[in-house]
């Protein structure tokens, strides 16, 4: 059989293979090419509004709990649509699935826990961010997981070394009244599925189904305002206090000075990433260490834009869990640059820097005592009966703290008076018996130092 | 002509030949990997039983009506080019043909604990390609919020990390039922 001698079996075999070559090159474009395919499409019709079984909810709870209907309708995600369902109805599954009154009997299953990650289904980047910072599983690892801090809220502070029994529920007032409202702790449900021995408190909150935070501390439920996030109130709830008063520090710095005066004529609410100075004359907490400012992207991971970490005994730049503490510096001042000369803001960082050099080397000294009298046996086994042991805990954790906050956030009252000034002093007095210790070879028989510390 | 049945010849004859051989293999393939896509196919296994079940119920399943009906591979194999889903589908369809006669039984509930939450069996591209606008007119701002970040690119979630009932509806729940019974 030759082609050549049969043009018309030869013209029907070209084509045909003209086709074919035709057909594939077609199908490898129509990857990225979009034609709707009108006899597959269907023609969905959405409607805005809420389901039947979220309009349940609402009316329900309008007459059951009309704080939360009130508070919900005026909020953000009343206009976005965002219901009673979309946040509390989770699949059967779900380690947290029980019923609400309401909903007994059908196949809707409700929890009172929302959870990070829930919240993250339409924000997912915030908890993403959040996920990362020092708010996160950093701020419930004392009351979850360090010894100390266990042993100090159940066994000193729950009563447990002066005879209340080991397993009495009175050990967990302390944790469910303090420590768990700020740090956080491990949500435990019941045979109900519903919370028991403590309520969702504290923003290191940690869930049944692995996500850890709690987003509500900042913007409360059920009005999740932006506006009540950004003022420094939200964080002055844990931010405050003997050991960190942050608030207070604020409070008389010139940033909270024109907070305090002003604040009220500020526009509170503008969309994310677009409130910038004009909107406020001042800074607060929420506009240098996590809001968009300038070139800077809003961050919802606290320990990005910080250098130090001025917590711990010892201060050092951050790294590792902690962030980026090189990084954070830079970040840092591109927020400042927004409203101060190149100049004030050196200025500023340098007088840090050196505080807390300052500050660390009391600290090294300190610890150098307590290192030298423990190698002679010349320590109480109990810190808390100690006198010279509970000196160099108020010496980092409430006055060395205070010095380190108001330096950096320009507070000279806790910086000095609450600060410095106590600290040489305290430092004296740990001096003192240091050298009678090592001098006569023995603690002495009773301390000098009342419990409530050098406040 | 004397080169009729000379080697010139036969090998013009030969690729002629060949050529019709080649276009009913093509289509003897073609119409072997159209019938190894159907979900009958697919749920011939008992292994796949829960599966099917729940894909039934669910909202692409077969037990719905006047909604598209999705298949195993049109959610389960990458759509994002002819050669990829062929690799795909023949990597997936012997390892699966394997664990068959091996009689590998798995705890899909610690598999999946273990696994990240982007890890999952089923691709994106088959989801794009019925539901390709997410921005449509009409569509409520809740829905268009939710899909803001992922429109954006700000996330690498994608839309089985939210939507994760959409295949089989609650599969854990149903997996944990059938151990109990």
């Amino acid at each position: 059989m030759c082609l050549s001698k049969r043009p018309l079996l030869f013209v029907i075999c070209l084509s045909f293979l003209t086709m074919v070559m035709a057909n594939s090159a077609l199908a490898a474009k129509d990857k990225k090419v979009y034609y709707p395919d009108l006899s597959k499409v269907k023609k969905i019709l959405i409607k805005r509004g809420y389901s039947k079984v979220a309009i349940k909810c609402i009316e329900c709870h309008a007459k059951k709990t009309p704080g939360i209907v009130e508070d919900w309708k005026s909020s953000r995600m009343a206009h976005a649509g965002v219901s009673c369902y979309d946040c509390h109805v989770v699949p059967k599954s779900s380690p947290l699935a029980s019923q609400c009154e309401g909903m007994r009997g059908s196949n809707v299953y409700t929890t009172p826990v929302v959870t990070p990650k829930t919240c993250g289904r339409c924000h997912p980047t915030e908890v993403k961010q959040f996920e990362k910072s020092g708010h996160a599983k950093l701020a419930s690892a004392p009351v979850v997981e360090k010894k100390k801090f266990i042993k100090l809220c159940y066994y000193l502070e729950g009563g447990q070394f002066a005879g209340v029994p080991e397993g009495s529920k009175l050990t967990l007032a302390p944790r469910q009244t303090g420590c768990q409202m700020c740090h956080g702790c491990v949500v435990k449900l019941g045979p109900d599925k519903k919370p028991v021995d403590g309520w969702t408190g504290g923003i290191g909150t940690r869930y049944p189904d692995g996500s850890i935070g709690n987003c509500i501390v900042c913007h409360n439920r059920h009005a999740f305002s932006i506006a009540e996030a950004r003022k420094p109130e939200a964080c002055g709830k844990c931010h405050l206090g003997p050991d960190h008063p942050d608030i207070e520090i604020y409070y008389e710095s010139s940033h909270g000075q024109r907070f305090l005066t002003e604040g009220e004529h500020w526009k509170w609410d503008s969309a994310p990433d677009t409130w910038e100075p004009g909107d406020y004359s001042a800074p607060t907490c929420a506009t240098c260490h996590m809001s968009g400012i300038g070139k800077l992207s809003p961050t919802h991971n606290i320990s990005e834009r910080l250098k130090w970490d001025l917590v711990h005994p010892k201060s050092v730049i951050r790294s590792g869990l902690r962030g980026d503490g090189v990084k954070g510096r830079q970040l840092m001042r591109e927020v400042c640059l927004n409203c101060h000369s190149k100049l004030f803001v050196d200025t500023q960082f340098d007088k840090l820097d050196r505080t807390v050099e300052l500050y660390n080397f009391y600290e090294t000294n300190a610890k150098k005592m307590l290192t030298t009298l423990k190698s002679k046996g010349l320590l109480k086994k109990d810190p808390w009966s100690d006198p010279i042991q509970e000196l160099y805990y108020y010496l980092w954790h409430h006055c060395g703290r205070r010095i380190r906050h108001g330096a950096a956030m320009d507070g000279p009252d806790y910086a000095h008076w609450h600060g410095f000034f106590q600290l040489f002093q305290m430092y004296k007095d740990m001096q003192a018996l240091y050298n009678y210790r090592m001098k006569h070879n023995k603690i002495e028989e009773l301390s000098p130092v009342m419990s409530t510390g050098p406040l | 002509m004397s080169d009729i049945g000379g080697t010139k010849g036969a090998v013009i004859v030969g690729f002629i030949i060949g050529f019709f051989i080649a276009i009913l293999l093509a289509l003897f393939a073609a119409s072997k990997i159209e019938s190894t896509s159907t979900v009958k196919f697919c749920s011939s296994c008992h292994e796949m039983k829960i599966f099917r079940d729940t894909w039934a119920e669910a909202v692409h399943g077969s037990d719905q009506l006047g909604v598209m009906k999705a298949k195993c591979v049109d959610c389960h194999l990458p759509h994002e080019g002819v050669v990829d889903y062929l690799i795909t589908k023949s990597e997936a369809g012997i390892h699966d043909y394997l664990a068959h006669i091996r009689g590998k039984k798995t705890d899909w509930i610690s598999k999946w604990k273990n696994r990240g939450p982007h890890a999952h069996g089923a691709y994106e591209s088959g989801c794009k390609r019925c539901h390709k606008e997410l921005i449509a007119p009409g569509i409520p701002i809740k829905a268009f919020t939710a899909h803001r970040a992922y429109e954006l690119g700000e996330t690498k979630l994608n839309c089985i990390d939210c939507h994760h009932m959409a295949g089989h509806g609650d599969l854990v729940l149903a997996i944990m039922e059938s151990k109990n019974k």
